[in-house]
């Protein structure tokens, strides 16, 4: 497989198809990979794929240090494709500027552990659907949507006392470090809403009222938009099982607009889009 | 000479518990492991190669009051928090990590004396535990320290062999804590003290003439600009300060975490930003561990401890950019 996806990493840069290509290579630990980004077809050998290309490198396509790189191509497990498909929805990248090699995928694993990570285990699409060149098949079956929901019934059961608790002491040991924020491909605000100051809507602090403050907050921003990449917990220093969080919220959603994101560029997100005839009134 | 089994490390900690001390331990929860502040010395797990998150929040929270201010009629009166009362030990850290305390005193005790950090110090005892394996994100011998580093530790204990380590004061604080294990540690009059192996000679880094390099910006490119490395980083120690208003008109000043490598960090209120890019930001947080700081200090502000090269999000390897940036 490998050596198909450098053979077209070389390709698309040959060819001047595009400026860059985002992907996994060698990391500096045993089976940690790394975002590289290569751009002389000379260097495609230092592409990686293996199942410990943990990153969602979709992050890659808003960042700045990346500008100067107008075409993009950009190496993709099916579950990331869903970040692109996102910020597709959201404007903001262009269509033609990407070039989405899809890569199927088994499942990854932890780099320190060896375990699989717990989204893989639910997986609900091992190939890649939504993309420029396919590569590989995964025999892997694909589990129903619902599968990913089954470790937050044990959280919609306790009473709101309960979760508020779970809560509180889970993001206790939040430092505000923005792991979190950096690493998710859709958390793109040129200026976060932590950093504003008149008013200060979230104490920067990291105490209780902070910590739940910007954990709430981040959490409603990823309403019906989190596509599960899960990037946020894994990076999480204080291990907060963020989510948990998110899934819920993508649960909600489901049931109440049948919407998943990250399936259709071409769909309307529930809290993206505006309609005069929106059942709510604040918004109009 | 003392030793003291390796099964009986509960019974020292039970002793610090049952003088009314604060016993603070390694402990693993879920998916992450800290020092923590135990009541039941089993909760301690001393077999975590290195924990998460370094000893720096129990001297340096994440976040701590600095100062209280009342609104009295028409004055403003303001007084001091509380000062920290309560003795402290902290049982099986890792060398770097006592010896990263030593060097944050030095930037505490510069031109100011931080009280509130101070008297924390002051009140703590850190009984370290000598390291028998390396992980491969250790570092402590490239910036020249070792796995059995005294440094800011005040008790050491070194492995012997399967059963017993090698009980050794460093400090009249770590003396005294010595004394109330009594008789809980034995002589072992035959037993040869391990040499400390020989740490790689440093050789002062000259990277004033690398502040330009090009190389800056290519090999800095993938980082995402977030708090991880500078937070799990037992010698990181900038803080923002903010004051939080009560309704009543009072309120406290706050000393916060901060860090270099968010744009925020240095950005003015005029928009100007004097770091306006992610590799100029990169390059203050290097440059200032293995630069800036031991010219001002004499000593290197990494103790090689390697957590920001396991936790960072996208695998910026501090060493690794470090010699890179330096081959020309």
């Amino acid at each position: 497989m490998i050596d198909i996806i450098r053979q077209k990493a070389k390709e698309l840069l040959e060819s001047k198809k595009v400026d860059v290509v985002i992907g996994y290579g060698k990391g500096t630990l045993p089976n940690r990979t790394t975002p590289i980004f290569i751009t002389d077809p000379k260097d495609v050998d230092k592409l990686e794929w293996n199942e410990y290309c943990l990153n969602d490198l979709a992050v890659y396509l808003r960042h700045p240090s990346l500008k100067k790189y107008a075409k993009k191509a950009i190496i993709m497990k099916p579950c990331d494709v869903k970040a692109v498909v996102d910020l597709l929805q959201e404007n903001q990248i262009d269509r033609e500027n990407v070039f989405i090699i899809g890569v199927a995928c088994d499942g990854m694993k932890d780099f320190e552990s060896g375990e699989s990570l717990a989204k893989c285990l639910v997986c609900s699409g091992h190939n890649p659907s939504f993309c420029d060149e396919k590569i590989g098949e995964s025999k892997v079956p694909d589990l129903p949507i619902l599968a990913e929901f089954a470790d937050i019934e044990k959280y919609e059961q306790m009473t709101p006392d309960e979760r508020w608790d779970f809560w509180k002491k889970a993001f206790s040991h939040c430092i505000r470090c923005y792991g979190c924020r950096a690493v998710c491909p859709l958390c793109y605000c040129d200026r976060c809403i932590v950093e504003k100051t008149i008013p200060q809507w979230i104490s920067s602090s990291a105490h209780e009222q902070g910590n739940l403050s910007w954990g709430i907050f981040r959490a409603m921003h990823m309403a019906g938009r989190c596509i599960g990449c899960g990037e946020c917990e894994r990076v999480c220093p204080a291990g907060i099982p963020l989510t948990l969080l998110y899934k819920k919220l993508k649960k909600e959603v489901l049931e109440q607009y049948c919407y998943e994101p990250g399936k259709d560029p071409d769909a309307e997100a529930p809290m993206c889009h505006f309609t005069k005839n929106d059942s709510e009134d604040f918004i109009r | 000479m003392k030793i003291v089994e390796k099964n009986r490390l509960n019974e020292l900690m039970k002793a610090v518990l049952d003088s009314g001390k604060v016993l603070i331990a390694p402990v693993k929860e879920g998916k992450t492991s800290r020092y923590e502040a135990i009541t039941d010395p089993s909760k301690a797990d001393l077999e975590i190669p290195i924990t998460k998150m370094s000893i720096k929040e129990h001297f340096l929270p994440p976040t701590e009051c600095i100062l209280i201010y009342e609104k009295q009629g028409d004055e403003i009166v303001m007084h001091d928090p509380e000062p920290p009362k309560e003795d402290r030990v902290i049982f099986g850290a890792r060398p770097c990590d006592a010896a990263a305390m030593a060097i944050m005193d030095k930037v505490f005790t510069w031109d100011y004396q931080d009280s509130i950090y101070l008297a924390r110090r002051e009140k703590t005892t850190i009984v370290s535990i000598a390291c028998d394996s390396k992980q491969p994100s250790c570092h402590c011998e490239d910036v020249g320290l070792s796995p059995m580093t005294r440094e800011g530790s005040d008790v050491i204990l070194i492995s012997l062999d399967a059963n017993r380590y090698w009980v050794e004061p460093v400090t009249d604080k770590g003396k005294k804590l010595v004394e109330l294990w009594g008789n809980k540690l034995s002589d072992a009059p035959g037993a040869e003290k391990k040499s400390i192996p020989e740490p790689k000679k440093l050789k002062p880094e000259d990277l004033d003439k690398l502040f330009e390099s090009p190389k800056w910006a290519e090999l800095t490119m993938k980082c995402l600009g977030c708090g991880v490395c500078a937070y799990v980083c037992p010698t990181c120690h900038c803080f923002d300060i903010v004051d939080e208003e009560n309704k009543e008109g009072g309120g406290t000043r706050r000393r916060n975490w901060d860090v270099c490598a968010l744009s925020v960090f240095t950005k003015h209120g005029g928009g100007h930003n004097p770091r306006p890019e992610q590799w100029e930001r990169y390059r203050q947080r290097l440059m200032h561990k293995f630069d800036y700081y031991p010219e001002k200090f004499g000593c290197i502000a990494c103790v090689g401890c390697g957590r920001c090269v396991m936790a960072c999000p996208v695998n910026m390897d501090i060493f690794d950019i470090l010699e890179k940036v330096k081959s020309e």
